[in-house]
Protein backbone atom coordinates (compact mmCIF):
# COMPACT_ATOMS: atom_id res chain seq x y z
CA UNK A 1 0.00 0.00 0.00
CA UNK A 2 2.81 2.51 0.71
CA UNK A 3 4.23 2.08 -2.83
CA UNK A 4 1.03 4.16 -4.07
CA UNK A 5 1.65 6.54 -1.38
CA UNK A 6 3.27 8.82 -3.78
CA UNK A 7 0.61 9.08 -5.99
CA UNK A 8 -2.15 9.80 -3.92
CA UNK A 9 -0.04 12.33 -1.74
CA UNK A 10 0.71 14.06 -5.56
CA UNK A 11 -2.92 13.77 -6.40
CA UNK A 12 -4.26 15.12 -3.10
CA UNK A 13 -1.96 18.14 -3.68
CA UNK A 14 -2.70 19.00 -7.04
CA UNK A 15 -6.42 19.34 -5.93
CA UNK A 16 -6.08 21.21 -3.41
CA UNK A 17 -3.69 23.53 -5.28
CA UNK A 18 -5.98 23.46 -8.29
CA UNK A 19 -9.21 24.10 -5.80
CA UNK A 20 -7.52 27.14 -4.07
CA UNK A 21 -6.64 28.50 -7.75
CA UNK A 22 -10.17 27.93 -9.29
CA UNK A 23 -11.85 29.39 -6.46
CA UNK A 24 -10.80 32.97 -7.25
CA UNK A 25 -12.84 32.42 -10.74
CA UNK A 26 -15.94 30.10 -9.36
CA UNK A 27 -15.77 29.19 -5.86
CA UNK A 28 -17.84 26.46 -5.81
CA UNK A 29 -15.78 24.45 -8.33
CA UNK A 30 -12.78 25.63 -6.60
CA UNK A 31 -14.54 24.31 -2.82
CA UNK A 32 -15.31 21.12 -4.54
CA UNK A 33 -11.89 20.41 -5.48
CA UNK A 34 -10.41 20.80 -2.41
CA UNK A 35 -12.49 18.80 -0.74
CA UNK A 36 -11.53 15.54 -3.44
CA UNK A 37 -8.56 15.93 -2.00
CA UNK A 38 -9.12 15.59 1.57
CA UNK A 39 -11.51 12.81 -0.06
CA UNK A 40 -8.22 11.42 -1.99
CA UNK A 41 -6.11 11.04 1.17
CA UNK A 42 -8.86 9.24 2.85
CA UNK A 43 -9.33 6.91 0.70
CA UNK A 44 -5.75 6.24 0.67
CA UNK A 45 -6.36 5.88 4.70
CA UNK A 46 -8.90 3.52 4.33
CA UNK A 47 -7.24 1.50 2.20
CA UNK A 48 -3.98 1.12 4.85
CA UNK A 49 -6.27 1.24 7.40
CA UNK A 50 -7.82 -2.06 5.74
CA UNK A 51 -4.60 -3.55 4.28
CA UNK A 52 -3.07 -3.18 8.24
CA UNK A 53 -6.26 -4.45 9.74
CA UNK A 54 -5.76 -1.66 12.91
CA UNK A 55 -6.36 1.88 12.56
CA UNK A 56 -3.25 3.74 10.60
CA UNK A 57 -2.97 6.20 13.80
CA UNK A 58 0.48 4.51 15.66
CA UNK A 59 3.61 5.14 13.65
CA UNK A 60 5.22 8.43 13.12
CA UNK A 61 4.13 8.29 8.93
CA UNK A 62 0.64 7.18 9.50
CA UNK A 63 0.35 10.25 12.10
CA UNK A 64 1.65 12.77 9.70
CA UNK A 65 -1.04 10.80 7.16
CA UNK A 66 -3.65 11.64 9.47
CA UNK A 67 -2.50 15.25 9.92
CA UNK A 68 -2.34 15.74 6.42
CA UNK A 69 -6.21 14.47 5.65
CA UNK A 70 -7.36 16.76 9.17
CA UNK A 71 -5.81 19.94 8.43
CA UNK A 72 -7.21 20.69 5.44
CA UNK A 73 -10.63 19.09 6.59
CA UNK A 74 -10.75 21.46 9.54
CA UNK A 75 -9.27 24.22 7.94
CA UNK A 76 -12.58 23.66 5.35
CA UNK A 77 -14.65 23.65 7.92
CA UNK A 78 -12.99 26.69 9.77
CA UNK A 79 -13.04 28.61 6.77
CA UNK A 80 -16.48 27.95 5.95
CA UNK A 81 -17.52 28.71 9.57
CA UNK A 82 -15.49 32.67 9.80
CA UNK A 83 -15.56 32.78 5.88
CA UNK A 84 -11.98 33.14 5.70
CA UNK A 85 -10.08 31.70 3.22
CA UNK A 86 -6.27 31.94 3.95
CA UNK A 87 -6.81 28.45 6.55
CA UNK A 88 -7.48 26.71 3.63
CA UNK A 89 -4.13 27.90 2.18
CA UNK A 90 -2.40 27.16 5.57
CA UNK A 91 -3.97 24.02 5.96
CA UNK A 92 -3.08 22.71 2.33
CA UNK A 93 0.55 24.03 2.59
CA UNK A 94 1.15 22.63 6.55
CA UNK A 95 -0.28 19.36 4.78
CA UNK A 96 1.99 19.34 1.47
CA UNK A 97 5.20 19.35 3.86
CA UNK A 98 3.99 16.45 5.91
CA UNK A 99 3.07 14.39 3.13
CA UNK A 100 6.93 15.45 1.43
CA UNK A 101 8.47 14.40 4.18
CA UNK A 102 6.66 10.96 4.72
CA UNK A 103 7.86 10.66 0.36
CA UNK A 104 11.36 11.67 1.47
CA UNK A 105 11.20 9.64 4.48
CA UNK A 106 9.58 6.41 3.52
CA UNK A 107 10.79 4.49 6.60
CA UNK A 108 9.11 6.66 9.19
CA UNK A 109 6.22 4.85 7.96
CA UNK A 110 7.04 1.40 10.02
CA UNK A 111 8.92 3.83 12.80
CA UNK A 112 6.41 2.91 15.23
CA UNK A 113 5.73 5.25 18.45
CA UNK A 114 6.47 4.89 22.02
CA UNK A 115 3.73 2.80 24.27
CA UNK A 116 3.36 6.56 26.01
CA UNK A 117 2.11 7.93 22.33
CA UNK A 118 -0.02 5.25 21.85
CA UNK A 119 -3.33 6.04 23.30
CA UNK A 120 -7.01 7.52 21.67
CA UNK A 121 -6.15 11.22 23.14
CA UNK A 122 -3.00 11.27 20.74
CA UNK A 123 -5.10 12.48 17.28
CA UNK A 124 -7.42 14.79 19.54
CA UNK A 125 -4.44 16.51 21.28
CA UNK A 126 -2.15 17.15 18.38
CA UNK A 127 -4.86 17.88 15.58
CA UNK A 128 -5.95 20.97 18.45
CA UNK A 129 -2.93 22.24 18.94
CA UNK A 130 -1.98 22.33 15.38
CA UNK A 131 -5.24 24.16 14.50
CA UNK A 132 -4.67 26.70 17.53
CA UNK A 133 -0.84 26.94 16.48
CA UNK A 134 -1.77 28.12 12.95
CA UNK A 135 -4.16 30.27 14.19
CA UNK A 136 -1.35 31.54 16.58
CA UNK A 137 1.39 31.72 14.17
CA UNK A 138 -1.08 33.43 11.75
CA UNK A 139 -1.25 36.10 14.46
CA UNK A 140 2.46 36.74 14.07
CA UNK A 141 2.21 36.65 10.67
CA UNK A 142 -0.38 39.80 10.59
CA UNK A 143 2.00 41.08 13.64
CA UNK A 144 4.79 41.30 11.01
CA UNK A 145 2.65 42.94 8.41
CA UNK A 146 1.37 45.58 10.69
CA UNK A 147 5.41 46.55 11.27
CA UNK A 148 6.56 46.00 7.36
CA UNK A 149 3.60 47.74 5.29
CA UNK A 150 1.40 49.52 7.66
CA UNK A 151 -1.69 48.19 7.45
CA UNK A 152 -3.94 48.01 9.89
CA UNK A 153 -3.94 43.80 10.46
CA UNK A 154 -4.47 44.05 14.07
CA UNK A 155 -8.64 43.52 14.06
CA UNK A 156 -7.31 40.11 11.83
CA UNK A 157 -4.66 39.20 14.23
CA UNK A 158 -7.05 40.00 17.32
CA UNK A 159 -9.60 37.36 15.45
CA UNK A 160 -6.83 34.94 14.54
CA UNK A 161 -5.66 35.04 18.51
CA UNK A 162 -9.15 34.59 20.13
CA UNK A 163 -9.81 31.49 18.00
CA UNK A 164 -6.43 30.09 18.52
CA UNK A 165 -6.36 30.71 22.16
CA UNK A 166 -10.15 28.96 22.26
CA UNK A 167 -7.94 25.40 20.61
CA UNK A 168 -4.95 26.15 22.72
CA UNK A 169 -6.66 25.74 25.75
CA UNK A 170 -9.10 22.57 24.93
CA UNK A 171 -5.46 21.29 23.53
CA UNK A 172 -3.86 22.02 26.78
CA UNK A 173 -6.79 20.73 29.02
CA UNK A 174 -6.67 17.18 26.68
CA UNK A 175 -2.76 16.88 27.53
CA UNK A 176 -3.54 17.11 30.99
CA UNK A 177 -6.23 14.95 30.48
CA UNK A 178 -4.04 12.60 28.81
CA UNK A 179 -0.62 12.70 31.01
CA UNK A 180 -2.79 11.49 33.91
CA UNK A 181 -3.99 8.57 31.96
CA UNK A 182 -0.60 8.10 30.71
CA UNK A 183 2.15 9.47 33.45
CA UNK A 184 -0.42 9.60 36.19
CA UNK A 185 -0.62 13.21 37.20
CA UNK A 186 -1.75 15.72 34.96
CA UNK A 187 0.54 18.02 35.34
CA UNK A 188 4.23 18.01 36.56
CA UNK A 189 5.94 21.33 35.41
CA UNK A 190 7.57 19.58 32.52
CA UNK A 191 10.02 21.54 30.10
CA UNK A 192 7.30 20.81 27.56
CA UNK A 193 4.85 21.38 29.86
CA UNK A 194 5.86 24.74 31.51
CA UNK A 195 6.39 26.15 27.95
CA UNK A 196 2.72 25.39 26.87
CA UNK A 197 1.47 27.25 29.77
CA UNK A 198 3.91 30.05 29.27
CA UNK A 199 2.64 30.05 25.74
CA UNK A 200 -1.33 29.43 27.20
CA UNK A 201 -0.32 32.62 29.48
CA UNK A 202 1.20 34.87 26.69
CA UNK A 203 -1.89 34.80 24.64
CA UNK A 204 -4.57 34.98 27.76
CA UNK A 205 -2.45 37.72 28.26
CA UNK A 206 -2.78 39.58 25.02
CA UNK A 207 -6.30 39.02 25.30
CA UNK A 208 -6.84 41.12 28.08
CA UNK A 209 -4.59 43.36 26.81
CA UNK A 210 -6.56 43.88 23.59
CA UNK A 211 -9.82 43.86 25.33
CA UNK A 212 -8.51 46.85 27.86
CA UNK A 213 -5.95 49.17 25.69
CA UNK A 214 -7.32 48.49 22.55
CA UNK A 215 -5.59 51.96 21.27
CA UNK A 216 -1.92 50.66 21.89
CA UNK A 217 -1.65 48.92 18.73
CA UNK A 218 2.62 48.80 18.44
CA UNK A 219 2.58 47.16 21.52
CA UNK A 220 -0.01 44.80 20.71
CA UNK A 221 1.81 44.17 17.42
CA UNK A 222 4.92 43.70 19.21
CA UNK A 223 3.66 41.77 21.72
CA UNK A 224 1.99 39.37 19.66
CA UNK A 225 6.00 38.64 17.86
CA UNK A 226 7.38 37.90 21.70
CA UNK A 227 4.48 35.31 22.03
CA UNK A 228 5.23 33.64 18.62
CA UNK A 229 8.70 33.23 20.04
CA UNK A 230 7.56 32.00 23.31
CA UNK A 231 5.31 29.16 20.65
CA UNK A 232 8.33 28.41 18.71
CA UNK A 233 10.32 27.38 22.04
CA UNK A 234 7.29 25.20 23.13
CA UNK A 235 7.34 24.03 19.62
CA UNK A 236 10.78 23.16 19.12
CA UNK A 237 13.00 25.38 20.89
CA UNK A 238 12.31 23.16 24.19
CA UNK A 239 14.65 19.93 23.10
CA UNK A 240 17.52 22.92 22.38
CA UNK A 241 17.06 24.14 26.26
CA UNK A 242 19.27 23.08 29.14
CA UNK A 243 15.86 21.93 30.94
CA UNK A 244 15.31 19.57 28.53
CA UNK A 245 17.63 16.80 30.01
CA UNK A 246 14.93 16.27 32.09
CA UNK A 247 11.70 15.91 29.85
CA UNK A 248 10.12 13.34 29.59
CA UNK A 249 8.75 14.48 25.95
CA UNK A 250 11.87 15.14 23.52
CA UNK A 251 10.60 12.12 21.00
CA UNK A 252 13.26 13.57 18.71
CA UNK A 253 15.97 11.99 20.39
CA UNK A 254 17.00 8.23 19.57
CA UNK B 1 9.14 59.97 51.24
CA UNK B 2 6.06 59.27 53.66
CA UNK B 3 3.90 62.10 51.69
CA UNK B 4 4.97 60.06 48.18
CA UNK B 5 4.02 56.74 49.60
CA UNK B 6 0.34 58.13 50.54
CA UNK B 7 0.01 59.67 47.18
CA UNK B 8 1.09 56.54 45.93
CA UNK B 9 -1.94 54.27 47.61
CA UNK B 10 -4.22 57.01 47.03
CA UNK B 11 -4.47 58.17 43.75
CA UNK B 12 -5.71 56.16 40.76
CA UNK B 13 -4.95 52.67 41.53
CA UNK B 14 -3.08 50.54 38.20
CA UNK B 15 -0.34 48.70 37.19
CA UNK B 16 2.44 50.72 39.13
CA UNK B 17 0.55 49.92 42.30
CA UNK B 18 0.05 46.28 41.17
CA UNK B 19 3.42 45.83 40.60
CA UNK B 20 4.38 46.75 43.76
CA UNK B 21 2.25 45.03 46.20
CA UNK B 22 2.99 41.92 43.79
CA UNK B 23 7.16 42.41 43.54
CA UNK B 24 6.30 42.94 47.87
CA UNK B 25 4.53 40.00 48.36
CA UNK B 26 6.92 37.70 46.11
CA UNK B 27 9.96 39.14 47.97
CA UNK B 28 8.18 38.09 51.51
CA UNK B 29 7.90 34.60 50.01
CA UNK B 30 11.56 34.89 48.97
CA UNK B 31 12.46 35.86 51.71
CA UNK B 32 10.31 33.13 53.10
CA UNK B 33 12.28 30.64 51.30
CA UNK B 34 15.69 31.72 52.51
CA UNK B 35 14.63 31.83 56.20
CA UNK B 36 13.67 28.36 55.71
CA UNK B 37 16.93 27.42 54.29
CA UNK B 38 15.46 27.00 50.59
CA UNK B 39 14.01 23.77 50.16
CA UNK B 40 10.76 23.19 48.75
CA UNK B 41 7.37 24.41 50.60
CA UNK B 42 5.39 21.67 52.15
CA UNK B 43 1.96 21.74 51.50
CA UNK B 44 -1.08 21.48 54.38
CA UNK B 45 -2.59 18.01 54.12
CA UNK B 46 -6.15 17.25 55.19
CA UNK B 47 -7.90 18.37 57.10
CA UNK B 48 -6.21 21.82 56.92
CA UNK B 49 -6.01 22.34 53.78
CA UNK B 50 -9.78 22.31 53.25
CA UNK B 51 -10.10 25.15 56.07
CA UNK B 52 -7.22 27.38 54.41
CA UNK B 53 -9.43 26.68 51.64
CA UNK B 54 -12.44 27.30 52.92
CA UNK B 55 -11.28 30.66 54.74
CA UNK B 56 -9.49 32.02 51.36
CA UNK B 57 -12.82 31.52 49.44
CA UNK B 58 -14.89 32.92 52.35
CA UNK B 59 -12.72 35.77 52.42
CA UNK B 60 -13.55 36.35 48.60
CA UNK B 61 -16.66 36.09 48.55
CA UNK B 62 -17.03 39.07 51.56
CA UNK B 63 -14.39 40.77 49.39
CA UNK B 64 -15.48 40.92 46.44
CA UNK B 65 -19.18 42.21 48.13
CA UNK B 66 -17.53 45.64 48.54
CA UNK B 67 -17.52 47.95 46.24
CA UNK B 68 -14.55 50.49 46.82
CA UNK B 69 -11.87 51.20 44.79
CA UNK B 70 -9.41 48.62 46.35
CA UNK B 71 -11.23 45.39 45.81
CA UNK B 72 -11.84 46.78 41.95
CA UNK B 73 -8.16 47.41 41.65
CA UNK B 74 -7.26 44.11 43.22
CA UNK B 75 -9.92 42.06 40.69
CA UNK B 76 -9.29 44.46 37.56
CA UNK B 77 -7.39 43.67 34.89
CA UNK B 78 -3.82 45.49 35.88
CA UNK B 79 -3.57 43.40 38.95
CA UNK B 80 -4.58 40.21 37.06
CA UNK B 81 -1.83 41.22 34.16
CA UNK B 82 1.15 41.83 36.45
CA UNK B 83 0.33 38.41 38.45
CA UNK B 84 0.73 36.80 35.33
CA UNK B 85 3.50 38.09 34.19
CA UNK B 86 5.13 37.42 37.60
CA UNK B 87 3.55 33.76 37.25
CA UNK B 88 5.00 34.13 33.65
CA UNK B 89 8.89 34.86 34.83
CA UNK B 90 9.12 32.34 37.13
CA UNK B 91 7.77 30.05 34.87
CA UNK B 92 10.33 31.18 32.45
CA UNK B 93 12.82 30.19 34.94
CA UNK B 94 11.73 27.08 35.53
CA UNK B 95 11.51 26.58 31.92
CA UNK B 96 15.03 27.18 31.32
CA UNK B 97 17.04 26.16 34.18
CA UNK B 98 17.23 22.12 34.89
CA UNK B 99 14.84 21.22 37.98
CA UNK B 100 16.66 19.35 39.22
CA UNK B 101 19.70 20.23 41.94
CA UNK B 102 22.09 17.78 40.38
CA UNK B 103 21.57 19.42 36.54
CA UNK B 104 21.52 22.87 37.49
CA UNK B 105 23.71 26.36 38.02
CA UNK B 106 25.18 27.15 42.01
CA UNK B 107 23.31 30.77 41.50
CA UNK B 108 20.16 29.13 40.60
CA UNK B 109 20.39 26.47 43.75
CA UNK B 110 20.94 29.73 45.72
CA UNK B 111 18.28 31.64 44.42
CA UNK B 112 15.79 28.43 44.77
CA UNK B 113 15.81 27.98 40.86
CA UNK B 114 16.37 24.57 40.61
CA UNK B 115 12.66 23.95 42.46
CA UNK B 116 10.81 27.09 40.84
CA UNK B 117 7.03 25.13 40.92
CA UNK B 118 7.69 23.68 44.24
CA UNK B 119 9.38 27.35 46.21
CA UNK B 120 7.39 29.95 48.36
CA UNK B 121 8.08 32.79 45.71
CA UNK B 122 6.41 30.92 43.14
CA UNK B 123 3.48 29.39 45.95
CA UNK B 124 2.64 33.27 46.66
CA UNK B 125 2.44 34.56 43.18
CA UNK B 126 -0.03 32.24 42.31
CA UNK B 127 -1.85 32.91 45.81
CA UNK B 128 -1.64 36.20 44.15
CA UNK B 129 -3.05 35.50 41.22
CA UNK B 130 -5.53 33.41 42.72
CA UNK B 131 -7.06 36.41 44.71
CA UNK B 132 -7.09 38.69 41.76
CA UNK B 133 -8.68 35.88 39.69
CA UNK B 134 -11.39 35.21 42.58
CA UNK B 135 -12.19 38.27 43.07
CA UNK B 136 -12.92 39.43 39.24
CA UNK B 137 -15.18 35.82 39.33
CA UNK B 138 -16.72 36.70 42.38
CA UNK B 139 -17.96 40.19 40.97
CA UNK B 140 -18.69 38.93 37.86
CA UNK B 141 -20.63 36.57 38.90
CA UNK B 142 -23.10 38.52 40.80
CA UNK B 143 -24.09 40.14 37.27
CA UNK B 144 -27.01 38.26 34.94
CA UNK B 145 -26.75 37.50 31.50
CA UNK B 146 -24.87 34.95 28.75
CA UNK B 147 -21.84 37.02 28.84
CA UNK B 148 -21.88 36.67 32.73
CA UNK B 149 -22.00 33.40 31.99
CA UNK B 150 -19.42 32.70 29.80
CA UNK B 151 -17.10 34.95 31.96
CA UNK B 152 -17.62 32.90 35.18
CA UNK B 153 -17.13 29.28 33.11
CA UNK B 154 -13.92 30.17 31.82
CA UNK B 155 -12.70 32.67 34.99
CA UNK B 156 -14.57 29.91 37.67
CA UNK B 157 -13.14 26.90 35.84
CA UNK B 158 -9.46 28.36 35.91
CA UNK B 159 -9.66 29.01 39.76
CA UNK B 160 -10.72 26.07 40.56
CA UNK B 161 -8.12 24.33 38.72
CA UNK B 162 -5.62 26.03 40.29
CA UNK B 163 -6.66 26.13 43.64
CA UNK B 164 -7.29 22.57 43.59
CA UNK B 165 -4.34 21.31 42.18
CA UNK B 166 -2.47 24.13 44.77
CA UNK B 167 -4.93 23.10 48.02
CA UNK B 168 -5.12 19.61 47.18
CA UNK B 169 -1.14 18.42 46.38
CA UNK B 170 -0.66 18.15 50.64
CA UNK B 171 -3.59 15.03 49.96
CA UNK B 172 -1.21 13.64 46.97
CA UNK B 173 0.37 10.12 46.89
CA UNK B 174 3.09 9.54 44.19
CA UNK B 175 4.42 6.22 45.53
CA UNK B 176 6.29 3.57 43.72
CA UNK B 177 6.00 -0.48 43.61
CA UNK B 178 8.59 -3.16 42.21
CA UNK B 179 6.68 -6.37 41.02
CA UNK B 180 8.95 -9.28 40.54
CA UNK B 181 7.18 -12.11 39.18
CA UNK B 182 5.91 -14.99 40.73
CA UNK B 183 5.82 -12.55 43.80
CA UNK B 184 2.92 -10.79 45.78
CA UNK B 185 3.65 -7.08 46.87
CA UNK B 186 1.24 -4.30 48.52
CA UNK B 187 4.14 -2.37 49.72
CA UNK B 188 4.43 1.17 48.49
CA UNK B 189 7.29 3.85 48.90
CA UNK B 190 7.11 7.67 47.74
CA UNK B 191 10.00 9.82 46.69
CA UNK B 192 11.53 10.45 50.23
CA UNK B 193 11.56 6.64 51.22
CA UNK B 194 8.24 6.28 53.53
CA UNK B 195 6.55 3.60 53.33
CA UNK B 196 2.90 2.44 52.93
CA UNK B 197 0.75 -0.30 51.97
CA UNK B 198 -1.98 -0.03 49.95
CA UNK B 199 -5.70 -1.82 50.67
CA UNK B 200 -5.08 -4.98 48.55
CA UNK B 201 -1.98 -6.78 47.54
CA UNK B 202 -0.83 -7.35 43.86
CA UNK B 203 0.81 -10.71 42.62
CA UNK B 204 2.67 -10.30 38.94
CA UNK B 205 1.80 -13.22 37.17
CA UNK B 206 3.86 -12.74 34.36
CA UNK B 207 5.60 -9.24 32.54
CA UNK B 208 6.42 -9.25 29.19
CA UNK B 209 7.53 -6.85 26.72
CA UNK B 210 6.97 -6.59 23.16
CA UNK B 211 10.10 -5.37 21.13
CA UNK B 212 9.64 -3.87 17.39
CA UNK B 213 11.32 -6.42 14.58
CA UNK B 214 14.32 -5.93 13.51
CA UNK B 215 12.80 -4.83 9.96
CA UNK B 216 11.26 -1.44 11.40
CA UNK B 217 13.11 1.72 12.00
CA UNK B 218 13.28 1.11 15.61
CA UNK B 219 14.54 -2.16 16.29
CA UNK B 220 14.83 -3.67 19.80
CA UNK B 221 12.37 -0.28 20.53
CA UNK B 222 9.67 -1.38 23.36
CA UNK B 223 6.29 -1.69 21.20
CA UNK B 224 4.51 -2.12 24.17
CA UNK B 225 4.80 -3.78 27.60
CA UNK B 226 2.09 -5.24 30.00
CA UNK B 227 2.10 -7.17 33.59
CA UNK B 228 -0.43 -9.27 34.26
CA UNK B 229 -1.56 -9.29 37.77
CA UNK B 230 -4.27 -10.48 40.23
CA UNK B 231 -5.76 -8.36 42.47
CA UNK B 232 -5.93 -9.47 46.21
CA UNK B 233 -8.40 -8.91 49.08
CA UNK B 234 -9.30 -10.32 52.13
CA UNK B 235 -12.05 -13.17 51.83
CA UNK B 236 -12.55 -12.39 47.76
CA UNK B 237 -12.19 -13.74 45.13
CA UNK B 238 -8.81 -13.26 43.06
CA UNK B 239 -9.49 -10.55 40.25
CA UNK B 240 -6.98 -10.89 37.71
CA UNK B 241 -6.43 -7.66 35.43
CA UNK B 242 -3.43 -6.69 33.07
CA UNK B 243 -1.91 -2.96 33.60
CA UNK B 244 -0.25 -1.49 30.29
CA UNK B 245 0.91 1.97 29.78
CA UNK B 246 -2.11 4.57 29.09
CA UNK B 247 -4.05 1.95 30.74
CA UNK B 248 -3.95 2.16 34.27
CA UNK B 249 -5.92 0.12 36.96
CA UNK B 250 -8.25 1.56 39.18
CA UNK B 251 -9.01 0.02 42.75
CA UNK B 252 -10.39 1.99 45.74
CA UNK B 253 -9.40 4.86 45.62
CA UNK B 254 -5.79 4.07 43.75
CA UNK B 255 -4.93 4.78 40.51
CA UNK B 256 -1.52 2.16 39.27
CA UNK B 257 0.56 2.97 36.18
CA UNK B 258 2.74 0.84 34.69
CA UNK B 259 5.72 3.19 33.95
CA UNK B 260 9.37 1.20 33.53
CA UNK B 261 10.40 -2.18 33.73
CA UNK B 262 14.34 -3.28 34.29
CA UNK B 263 15.64 -5.28 31.08
CA UNK B 264 18.40 -7.37 31.62
CA UNK B 265 21.27 -8.19 28.41
CA UNK B 266 19.32 -10.82 27.24
CA UNK B 267 16.29 -8.88 26.83
CA UNK B 268 14.34 -10.99 29.50
CA UNK B 269 12.59 -9.28 32.62
CA UNK B 270 10.64 -10.67 35.08
CA UNK B 271 10.28 -7.16 37.59
CA UNK B 272 7.99 -4.00 36.14
CA UNK B 273 8.14 -0.70 38.21
CA UNK B 274 4.07 0.45 39.51
CA UNK B 275 3.58 3.72 40.18
CA UNK B 276 0.61 4.07 42.76
CA UNK B 277 -1.27 7.69 43.13
CA UNK B 278 -3.92 8.42 45.03
CA UNK B 279 -5.31 11.88 44.47
CA UNK B 280 -8.90 12.65 46.34
CA UNK B 281 -9.04 15.74 44.75
CA UNK B 282 -8.52 14.76 41.32
CA UNK B 283 -12.61 15.48 40.80
CA UNK B 284 -12.32 18.76 42.02
CA UNK B 285 -9.10 19.60 39.66
CA UNK B 286 -11.66 17.77 36.82
CA UNK B 287 -14.61 19.88 37.32
CA UNK B 288 -12.13 22.93 36.64
CA UNK B 289 -10.78 21.60 33.81
CA UNK B 290 -14.36 20.77 32.27
CA UNK B 291 -15.76 24.09 32.80
CA UNK B 292 -12.80 25.67 31.52
CA UNK B 293 -13.19 23.34 28.42
CA UNK B 294 -16.96 24.15 28.11
CA UNK B 295 -15.78 28.20 28.24
CA UNK B 296 -13.21 27.39 25.80
CA UNK B 297 -15.83 25.59 23.62
CA UNK B 298 -17.94 29.21 23.86
CA UNK B 299 -15.01 31.25 23.74
CA UNK B 300 -15.47 29.51 19.39
CA UNK B 301 -18.78 30.77 19.36
CA UNK B 302 -18.86 34.41 21.22
CA UNK B 303 -15.75 36.42 19.50
CA UNK B 304 -15.51 39.49 20.89
CA UNK B 305 -13.20 40.68 17.75
CA UNK B 306 -15.15 38.80 15.39
CA UNK B 307 -17.72 41.96 13.94
CA UNK B 308 -14.35 43.84 13.17
CA UNK B 309 -13.31 41.25 10.53
CA UNK B 310 -17.02 40.14 8.40
CA UNK B 311 -16.46 40.48 4.49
Amino acid sequence: MSDYFSTFALAAVAFWGGGLLIRRFHPAAGLALYSTGITILAAYAGLLWWQLGRPPMRTLGETRLLYAILLPAVAFGVAMRWRLVWPMIYGAAMAAVFLGINIARPDTFDKSLMPALQSPWFVPHVVVYILAYAFLTASALGAARFFLTGDDTLPACDHAVWIGLSFLTIGLLFGALWAKEAWGHYWTWDPKETWAFLTWAIYLGYIHIRLRHSQARSFAAGFLLAAVAILGTCWFGVNYLPSAMTSVHTYTQP
Amino acid sequence: MGGTTKGFWSGDLGYRQAAAATAGVVAAGWGLQFARGGGAIIPPSWPSNAVFLALFLGWLALLSRSEGRLVAWLGGVPFALVSMLVVGLLGVAGGVIPQAPAQSPEWARALGLDHVFSGAPFAVALLLLLTNLGVATCRRMRQHGPKAWFFSLNHAGLWIVIAAAMFGSGDMIRARMILVEGQAEAMVVDAAGRQGYLPFGLFLQRFYVEQYPEETGRPGAPKRFAAEVTVLRHNQRFEDVVIEVNKPLRREGWTLYLTNYDLSPNGQTNQCLIEAVRDPWLPAVYTGIFLMLGGAVAMLFRNPFAPCLQP
